[in-house]
């Protein structure tokens, strides 16, 4: 995968190769979910909840994560609820220091009749403010660095707009109706992923919250799997699928759709993750958030980044979006370890060459 | 060209503190002189203003802490025996950026009313770092009060108890660290809240996927 007689890249060429399985100079630096801080919210100007309802503040604040911190992709849409907004569901903005969520107890959606992709789907100022940061992103940077989208999966807008329990006791009761209930949301994933791709995203992150507490793998091959497929033949872009929790169940899978990547918890190993995927699949893993990088200090966010380069993991990032209050010298220390890696087996495989 | 800054560890963060504009004011930790810490108070919000409100931050835990100052720009201190005490001086911070601009700076006295036992609590200084609590009133209860607010001491400042004594707590560079007894005493008197207080922001700000959150 890596190989030291790679010609330098720039972090575009880096994360397409690596969604590829090319060769790349050096690992690529990813974030396919967010790495938005109260801190760097500060440095730019663009706060939460506005960073995620005006696309100048969005693209500002998504920016850092290339220009300030080095990583070697920009992610404009830090939440999940971009199309569930535009869906109807009903929202709760937050402030700055908290994430906008959908207020799941009150489903718009109780059967699958109920389920329409409104015709201003695509030009709710909820979707539009990614596209039109994604646009903007594009025009400042160019081919300097790879910009990702992002598209909600059905599983996650049936959480949105079902409710999670409804949905879950819909899947369990009457396969036939869910199955039919993902067909018909799937649509909003296709739109929403193809407006960003005319946008300018190069690739698109599709969270689909089949976690592994309360869906199995089983679960995932019944009702996921052909559609995640789907997805691929339909949307023209390498999507990275990321699903939280432990997946180790659901890899094989996984590996099997087709999907470019897999974003994967750290709830599952890098080494038995890789030994699962069997290079099918980039995996991008895996740093953890709530007990490293939110509270450890800059060495043992290195350790595990080494843990994943180790294991050769395809691509390097924190495992999902990243604590608002997370410290930034634990996010620089990602790129930092990344490139101390390289050097140091460049210098030891130069040593075995001598 | 990076806006970062490379100032230490951050060991504390305000994510929007209160009394100006909700901006985010962090508390850095770094090694100074010789073997001593400091503690640089920062933020990378650009508004006019936020220099006074860094510089009143540093003040207030100058003041409330009995820290001393660092030179430069009004914004770092350290304590005066050079030591780390970090869970203190994270504290300290906290407890600064609630004092609102322009309030006027008081350290705390070594006493206090406590509502709960109704009993006043007070605290002795023994020299080299050690302190005694004492409350007065009915005998009944009074040991048990005494030993949980000095359990809150070592709690909230990592001090040691004082060998065969519950109720006398040291500080383990053995000196005197006056105001910041009085300020934390309060504190100490109900230390599981204070503790609340901190799990609280911490579950702030982390995004859980759509099953896991708590609607």
């Amino acid at each position: 995968m890596t190989d030291v007689r790679v010609q330098p890249m720039t972090s575009r060429e880096r994360v397409l190769a690596g969604l590829r399985r090319e060769p790349v100079d050096r690992t690529p630096v990813c974030n396919p979910t967010s790495v938005a801080t109260v801190e760097l919210m500060d440095l730019v100007d663009a706060y939460f909840p506005e960073a995620n309802r005006d696309p100048e503040m969005m693209a500002r604040l998504a920016a850092t994560g290339y220009t300030e911190l080095g990583f070697d992709s920009i992610m404009p849409v830090f939440s999940i609820i971009q199309e569930s907004s535009a869906l109807g569901c009903k929202m709760q903005w937050e402030q700055k220091d908290n994430w906008p969520t959908v207020r799941m107890r009150e489903p718009i959606w109780r059967d699958v009749d109920d389920i329409r992709i409104p015709n201003d789907f695509l030009t709710h100022p909820d979707t539009v403010c990614v596209i039109e940061a994604i646009k903007l992103l594009r025009k400042e940077f160019g081919d300097e660095v790879a910009i990702i989208g992002k598209t909600m999966g059905p599983w996650t807008l049936g959480y949105h707009c079902f409710g999670v329990e409804p949905f879950l006791l819909m899947s369990l009761d009457d396969p036939g109706k869910t199955k039919l209930a993902l067909e018909r949301m799937k649509e909003a994933t296709i739109q929403f992923g193809v407006a960003q791709i005319e946008a300018g995203a190069d690739a698109l992150t599709l969270p689909d919250h089949a976690t592994g507490d309360l869906v199995s793998g089983e679960y995932y091959d019944r009702y996921l799997k052909d559609m995640h497929a789907e997805f691929v033949d339909l949307i023209p872009v390498p999507l990275i699928l990321h699903i939280c929790g432990r997946t180790v169940d659901r890899m094989n899978s996984i590996a099997e759709t087709g999907m470019a990547a897999f974003h994967f918890d750290s709830k599952n190993k890098p080494q038995e993750s890789m030994d699962i995927t069997r290079d099918r699949i980039s995996l991008i893993g895996n740093i953890n958030n709530p007990e490293t990088l939110y509270a450890k200090e800059p060495d043992a966010v290195c350790a595990e980044v080494c843990a994943n380069l180790d294991a050769g993991v395809h691509m390097v990032g924190p495992e999902c979006a990243i604590p608002l209050q997370t410290s930034i010298e634990n996010l620089l220390a990602i790129p930092r370890a990344v490139r101390d890696w390289h050097a140091d087996h460049a210098h030891n495989q130069s040593r075995v060459a001598r | 060209m990076t806006r970062l800054v490379d100032i230490g560890i951050r060991i504390e963060l305000v994510s929007m503190y209160p009394h100006f504009h909700d901006i985010s004011i962090s508390l850095y930790e770094r090694q100074g002189d010789g073997d001593s810490f400091e503690f640089q108070v920062h933020s990378y919000a650009g508004r006019a203003g936020v220099d006074q409100c860094l510089r009143h931050v540093t003040a207030a835990m100058i003041t409330l802490g009995g820290m001393i100052p660092v030179v430069g720009d009004g914004t770092c201190v350290r304590f005066s025996c050079g030591k780390q005490h970090r869970k203190a001086c994270k504290r300290i911070f906290l407890e600064a950026c609630k004092i609102e601009l322009g309030t006027e700076l008081k350290s705390r006295p070594m006493f206090i009313f406590d509502k709960k036992t109704e009993r006043n609590i007070n605290v002795d200084g023994l020299g080299q770092g050690a302190y005694r609590i004492n409350a007065d009133g009915e005998e009944d209860g009074r040991a048990r009060r005494i030993t949980a607010i000095a359990g809150g001491f070592v709690k909230l400042a990592e001090m040691d108890y004082v060998e065969d004594s519950d109720q006398t707590v040291v500080f383990d560079c053995n000196n005197d660290h006056n105001s910041l007894i009085g300020l934390l005493l309060k504190r100490a008197l109900n230390v599981r809240a204070a503790m609340r207080e901190q799990d609280d922001s911490a579950g702030r700000g982390m995004l859980s996927a759509p099953s896991a959150q708590q609607q």
